[in-house]
């Protein structure tokens, strides 16, 4: 993650901020800290983003589910660090998809609630500025990217994200579907996610996911994903 | 005995020994998952039991979505793909025994809905509302002492795997080629039924017993909470079927089909 984005990230940097010092021991000196991560607020109530989501599912998502993935990623953290500290190279790599699991699920559930905001708040407002005419560039038009989106969504398998994404090169758009909670890293950068889980919209939309890939829109925050750009 | 060039082998006479299994199996399968007449296409089993009936464990509304809309869904996705192929009329598990014959182009398509398909046909056989413990003289019973020392180590075992899977997936209690019993898990609708050159020779097997751990087979009711979906499924689980199967991967086993 570049420190540009984490400087204009603020819910991203409480997610991972550090917390109090931990106890030190005396002769680990050289030992990896830790950053405990956070659960980061929403910045709009749990019901804000109806009818395209429920209250309900917002503070499940919120509370239950991201709150999950913070707190199995602190233990992560901490046994990849007794690994390290221990100098068992098999134990801290054999710990890696758990790590991609629940600091992806942190990461991913982190840029998702802040890449969501009410109508009254710019929730579905095309974006206009660089972003607009990049996506112009690359697809031809909004309404084409979000049929591209909608498309990459119902392909995905199971549970995973849809992410517009930048290729950290050569600055191109991208649509790229990711597993599970395998996060946008590497030669990409995150622009925008939906979390196409189950849980995502199971309570509210059942089995009828093209709906939710629909209503959703109504809710995307298009300037943090604008200010995400590089 | 040694298989070790014929799991796929074994895995189609498994399959198609479902066609024409004995009596005691047979009168436990229900007559709709016998092999469809020829260029028919796949059609929903019914359940033996009510949408209610595995309350408070399983509740009606998801048993209802889960058979009627996701269920269906493979079958209806399934079919579309297979239309005009060789493939219709083939018995599920026969298909997914023989992913590597579908043309590459249908094959991811064949394997994520003949996958549900069959995943979905064989877990509604697997519960029932009338649940009796596995009797501890029996040979599954048996068999699951000696691969795990315990019933008890057994179900902590299947819990662990049920719970840690990282995503939409499943967690089987399978019989492999060498006829020990294996807890395995695999991801979205791959099946243990579609071999080693598809799921690994470590997964491959025949299912006695398997639990849909996507979260539609238990949100509703359970939330985020896994772990006590997976302690519910103890309670509806069919070990008469699973015997069945049991004894059946076994019998193969001992007499195969060359």
């Amino acid at each position: 993650m570049s420190t540009s984005m984490l400087r204009n990230n603020i819910a991203l940097r409480a997610a991972l901020r550090t917390a109090a010092p931990q106890a030190t021991k005396a002769f680990s000196t050289t030992a990896p800290t830790r950053a405990l991560a956070t659960l980061p607020d929403l910045p709009y109530d749990y019901g804000a983003l109806e009818p395209a989501i429920s209250g309900r599912i917002m503070e499940l998502h919120h509370t239950k589910h991201h709150q999950t993935y913070v707190t199995n990623y602190n233990t992560v953290q901490s046994q990849i660090t007794d690994a390290l500290s221990a100098g068992d190279t098999a134990a801290a790599i054999a710990l890696q998809p758990a790590l991609t699991f629940h600091g992806g699920g942190n990461l991913n559930h982190t840029l998702f609630f802040e890449n969501l905001a009410p109508k009254n708040q710019g929730g579905g407002q095309p974006p206009s500025g660089p972003l607009a005419k990049s996506i112009e560039t690359h697809y031809g038009s909004f309404e084409k990217m979000k049929t591209q989106f909608v498309a990459a969504l119902a392909g995905i398998q199971g549970s995973g994200w849809a992410w517009l994404v930048q290729d950290n090169e050569t600055g191109a758009l991208g649509i790229r579907q990711y597993a599970n909670q395998d996060p946008v890293v590497g030669k990409f950068s995150p622009l925008l996610g939906i979390d196409a889980w189950e849980h995502a919209y199971y309570l509210q939309y059942e089995n009828r996911k093209a709906e939710y890939f629909k209503e959703i829109w109504g809710v995307i925050n298009w300037k943090v994903a604008e200010a995400r750009m590089k | 005995m040694q298989f070790a060039n014929l799991t796929l082998g074994w895995m189609l006479s498994l399959a198609q020994s479902r066609l024409g299994v004995g009596p005691l199996v047979q009168s436990k399968l229900d007559a709709t998952t016998a092999a469809p007449t020829p260029h028919t296409a796949f059609t929903l089993p019914p359940l033996d039991y009510s949408y209610a009936a595995l309350e408070p464990h399983f509740d009606e509304e998801t048993m209802r979505i889960h058979h009627t809309k996701h269920h269906q869904t493979y079958i209806t996705n399934l079919n579309a793909a297979l239309q005009g192929t060789p493939f219709v009329g083939l018995h599920i598990d026969d298909l997914v025994a023989r992913l590597s014959e579908v043309p590459a182009e249908l094959s991811g398509k064949v394997r994520n809905q003949g996958g549900g398909h069959a995943n979905h046909s064989f877990f509604w056989k697997n519960l029932t509302p009338n649940a009796t413990a596995l009797a501890e003289g029996s040979p599954l019973h048996k068999g699951i002492e000696q691969a795990f020392g315990s019933f008890e180590v057994f179900q902590q075992t299947f819990e662990k795997a049920a719970t840690s899977v990282f995503g939409s997936g499943w967690a089987w209690l399978v019989v492999q080629e060498d006829g020990e019993l294996k807890v395995v898990t695999t991801l979205n609708q791959f099946s243990p039924l579609m071999g080693a050159g598809v799921v690994g020779k470590g997964v491959a097997g025949f299912p006695v017993i398997g639990l849909d751990v996507w979260e539609h087979a238990y949100y509703l009711k359970y939330r985020n909470v896994r772990p006590e979906y997976i302690k519910a499924y103890w309670h509806v689980v069919n070990w008469d079927f699973a015997s069945d199967r049991y004894m059946e991967a076994r019998s193969s086993i001992a007499h195969p089909e060359l």
